[in-house]
Parts: structure tokens; C-alpha cells; sequence
């Protein structure tokens, strides 16, 4: 038995680092200029999971991500990543973005680089980053020849290189064509099956949230109005019945608010 | 077959064309000065200015000139745009220190520099630290301007993303905010040069004893209108050479930018 456990959490190789981390929220609120974005939040993602937040824009959910990697202050409340109450930028914490964020003057591959540990091998860390996006023959391209979709799987490429226990996903399929958007869904997936980081992903699309969380929550004006488990098997089967059902289930939610 | 021959000519054209026009004025002017149409002493031929051009070259007189201007160019450049760059760069990054010099910097930047000239030599005399000086204000406002352009420009993205990944703020200075300033900086750069030249030439016209400016006064005053050409012409090839130069270190620097290649 013991020997099965060492199995079981034994690192894939080349991605010894990732310990997932725990994220807690203790009533944590946010006001910009006198408009409360945020209602006294209680938030929390277990070690490795994977937890979708849907809702209409300007519920909060970006803010909400902003907070968790410390680029905002709480106006009240706190953040807990890791068993650490959060003071500034965390550690742990790398967010992802709409827009790829890649400095445009380094090469694909410098780009990655710039994110791997000071202390490691960082060639070797930023190639393996890429191999596991499969850019390893892009790597001394400039980002701007590169599609979005590569450019989004390079701004992958720099999280894994830092050895990333919480990533958190800011709409980052939103600017992608439907395609490319499955594909890097799946790509998503894959990577945090072998990694097994925490994550967060901040999405609009209720297909991309329940085919990839292990619990969805919706979000709306500020508060969490409905938190569900994922109960399917990975991969998921978009075209199930239980996958549509609970699609439409959420969607109605999100929409029935307004009516 | 036809696509590979029309691209052929259409590279000619694109090759030869910008040279056309240049080509055709001189051939007029060779016609009418030649023909004595228009008097030597108002425009002497091309080539009786070419063959001033060779003559003061192989006096050794025109190099002497060329290489004075050339260094107090350079020299005034060097100090003028660095203290533009640098302050640049603070008010660009420092909140506080553009507040304190901002203001002041814009009200300088009215005056044109060149309306100093009387203060200058008041100053300075009419020695080598007044054409300098006048040549450092002139190039000290354009890389300001565009320094603290291209810092402020800066895709607050970029910064967010490098503090996220844990770069120190000299490393994001370093490897986010300065590259991203450069194509602005490069511009300020180019604008300075082309202020350079004019400063220079008025400069060295007012009073001095050698430089381009003072070959061509003197020719002036000795009625020597090929030389006075010839030193007209040499602004021209040096203002083309300096622009040559700087687009040659855009295309290099800015390889990454799609809009430079």
C-alpha cells in the first residue's frame, strides 16, 4: 500500500516542483471607487483541483483572480494561498490572460525562459515547457509570427516553466476561433492531468467550464449564487446527455436571473 | 515566366526610380549652366562643383572641415540627447520628478533654440562650448519627448505579467520598459539628428574658423559659388548618411517588430 501511494503521486518527469496549493478566501471584498465588485467572498479550491467560475462580465470574476494572485488589495478580507495569508504578489500564483502578455523583442523560447527558476537550469526547463505545448520548433521565433492559439499555448509554455502550483486562467480561450479553442481545451486538460497544479479558470463559456472543472461556480454581482460538482468522467463527452443537461442547467441559471 | 520578369521590373523600378528625378534636375542643370544660360557666379554646372569637390578634397582642405563638423555633430549630440534620455527616463518612471521638471522642460521646449544664439555667445563667446551648446539644446528636447513617450507607452500587461513572474524592478526596467520605449527613443533619435544638422549649420556659420559651415561662408565672401555648393551638397549627403545609418539600426534593433522588417 504504501509503495501504491509513491506510485500514485510520484512527478512526472521534468515537472518534479508542482505541489499543489491550497486557496482559501476569507470574506473577502473589493470596492473600486465606491462600487462594491466583490461581497464579502468565501472561496476556497482544494489542492489540485481544477474549479471553473462562470458569469456575466463585470460579476467580479476577473477581480476575484486578481485578488487570489495578489495583484489587487482586498478592501476587507483576505486571501489564503497555500496555508499563507496573502500580502502582495503570491508566489504560487501565476494568471493568465486574455492577451498572451509575451514581450515581443525575445524569441518564443526567451520568452519561457524568462519565467523558469533562477536557481535551475533554465534552458532545460524552458525546452521542456515547450515540448509539452508542442512549440519546440517554434522556439527562436518571434512571438508576432506565431497565431494566437501558439502565442496562448507560449504564455502555457512560461506558466509550466515556473513550476506553477496555482494557475489561474482569466478567459484565456476568449480571443481564440472555436477550433482552436477545443484544442487548447484539451491541451489545458492534459497538462493539468500530468501536472496536477490547482486551478482556477474564469470563463463566459459554460461549455469550456463544464468540460473542464471538477466544480463550476457562477458568479453574480459580486457573490457566488450557485456552486456545482462535475461528476463526469474525463475525457468528457460534450455530446452525453448529462453533459448537455447540466450545460443547460447552468446557462438557465445565468440567464434566468434577468427574466 | 511573366510573373518572374514583371517582378524583375517592378524591382527595377522600385531600385532606379527614387534616383529618376535627382538624375533628371541634374542633367537640366548641367544643360543650362553648360550652355552658360544661367551665369557661373549664380550656379556654376555639376560638374564645376564636382570638380571643387575633388580639388578641396585633394588639398586635404574639404576632410579637415568635414571632420570638425563631424566631431562637434557627434560630441553635441552624444551629451545632449543623453541628458534628454535621461531625464526621460526619470520623468518617465518617477511620478515625483516629473512633476518637479515636466512643466518647466515644456515651457523650455518652447523657445526655439536656435533664438538663444545672442544669449549664447553673450555666454559662451563665439568659441567651440557655444556651438556645442546650442547643438546639445537643440537634440535635448526631441529624445526627452519621445523618451518619456515610449516609458509611458508601456503595455501595463507586460509589467503585470513580469511582476507575476517575479522580475525585480531593475529586471523589468531592463527587459520590459526599455525595450518597449525603444522604437520611440529610436524616433527621438532621428528627429534630433535632423535638428542637429540645422543647429550645426547655423552654428558654424556665425562666426568660426573651420567646420563645413565656415568653408561655405568663406567661399561666400570670395564669391566662389562652387564651393558654396559643394558645401551645400555635403549637408545633404551627411543629413542621408545620419538618416541611412539610423534606419539601419532601427531595422536591427526592432527586428522583433513586424512593422520594422
Amino acid at each position: 500500500m504504501p509503495n501504491d501511494t509513491l506510485l500514485e503521486t510520484r512527478p512526472v518527469p521534468g515537472t518534479d516542483k508542482t505541489t499543489a496549493v491550497a486557496v482559501r478566501t476569507h470574506a473577502l471584498s473589493k470596492e473600486f471607487g465606491g462600487r462594491l465588485v466583490l461581497h464579502s467572498l468565501d472561496f476556497r479550491v482544494e489542492p489540485g483541483e481544477l474549479v471553473a467560475v462562470v458569469g456575466k462580465s463585470g460579476c467580479g470574476k476577473s477581480t476575484l483572480l486578481r485578488l487570489i494572485c495578489g495583484l489587487e488589495k482586498p478592501s476587507s478580507g483576505w486571501v489564503e494561498v497555500g496555508g499563507e495569508r496573502l500580502s502582495g504578489l503570491s508566489r504560487h500564483a501565476r494568471l493568465m490572460f486574455q492577451d498572451a502578455a509575451l514581450l515581443p523583442w525575445k524569441s518564443v523560447k526567451a520568452n519561457v525562459v524568462l519565467a523558469a527558476p533562477r536557481n535551475g537550469r533554465r534552458d532545460r526547463a524552458a525546452e521542456d515547457a515547450l515540448e509539452h505545448v508542442g512549440l519546440r520548433d517554434r522556439a527562436h521565433e518571434w512571438p508576432s509570427i506565431l497565431s494566437g492559439g501558439q502565442r496562448q499555448r507560449v504564455a502555457l509554455a512560461r506558466a509550466l516553466a515556473s513550476d506553477a502550483d496555482l494557475l489561474l486562467f482569466d478567459e484565456p480561450l476568449g480571443a481564440l476561433d472555436a477550433l482552436t479553442r477545443l484544442e487548447m481545451q484539451a491541451l489545458i486538460e492534459r497538462l493539468w492531468l500530468e501536472r496536477r497544479f490547482s486551478a482556477i479558470l474564469v470563463t463566459h463559456d459554460v461549455e469550456e467550464a463544464v468540460a473542464l472543472a471538477d466544480r463550476i461556480l457562477l458568479m453574480d454581482g459580486g457573490r457566488v449564487t450557485f456552486e456545482t460538482v462535475v461528476a463526469l468522467e474525463r475525457p468528457r463527452d460534450r455530446a452525453s446527455a448529462e453533459f448537455t443537461s447540466l450545460k443547460e442547467a447552468i446557462l438557465e441559471r445565468i440567464l434566468g436571473r434577468r427574466s | 515566366m511573366a510573373t518572374e520578369s514583371l517582378s524583375y521590373r517592378s524591382r527595377l523600378i522600385n531600385l532606379a526610380g527614387p534616383w529618376l528625378v535627382p538624375l533628371g534636375l541634374l542633367i537640366a542643370w548641367q544643360i543650362f549652366s553648360g550652355s552658360g544660360l544661367i551665369p557661373r557666379r549664380i550656379l556654376p554646372s555639376p560638374l564645376e562643383v564636382m570638380q571643387a569637390g575633388f580639388h578641396l578634397t585633394l588639398t586635404g582642405e574639404m576632410p579637415m572641415h568635414l571632420w570638425e563638423s563631424f566631431q562637434r555633430a557627434i560630441v553635441g549630440l552624444m551629451i545632449g540627447g543623453s541628458i534628454g534620455f535621461v531625464f526621460g527616463l526619470l520623468n518617465g518612471l518617477v511620478g515625483p520628478a516629473n512633476v518637479l521638471f515636466d512643466s518647466s522642460l515644456q515651457m523650455l521646449r518652447n523657445i526655439p533654440h536656435l533664438a538663444m544664439i545672442p544669449l549664447v555667445i553673450l555666454w559662451f563667446g563665439i568659441g567651440e562650448p557655444a556651438k556645442l551648446f546650442l547643438i546639445e539644446i537643440g537634440v535635448f528636447f526631441p529624445m526627452y519627448v519621445n523618451t518619456i513617450h515610449g516609458i509611458r507607452s508601456t503595455d501595463p500587461k507586460l509589467i503585470e505579467m513580469g511582476r507575476i513572474y517575479g522580475l525585480s524592478p531593475w529586471q523589468l526596467l531592463i527587459t520590459v520598459v526599455l525595450p518597449s520605449a525603444l522604437p520611440s527613443v529610436l524616433v527621438g533619435l532621428r528627429y534630433a539628428l535632423g535638428i542637429m544638422w540645422v543647429t550645426l549649420i547655423v552654428a558654424e556659420t556665425i562666426a568660426c574658423t573651420n567646420g563645413i559651415g565656415y568653408m561655405t561662408m568663406n567661399a561666400r565672401e570670395f564669391l566662389q559659388t562652387d564651393i558654396v555648393l559643394v558645401g551645400i551638397l555635403l549637408y545633404a549627403l551627411l543629413g542621408k548618411l545620419a538618416d541611412t545609418i539610423t534606419r539601419a539600426l532601427e531595422a536591427w534593433l526592432l527586428r522583433w517588430n513586424p512593422a520594422y522588417r
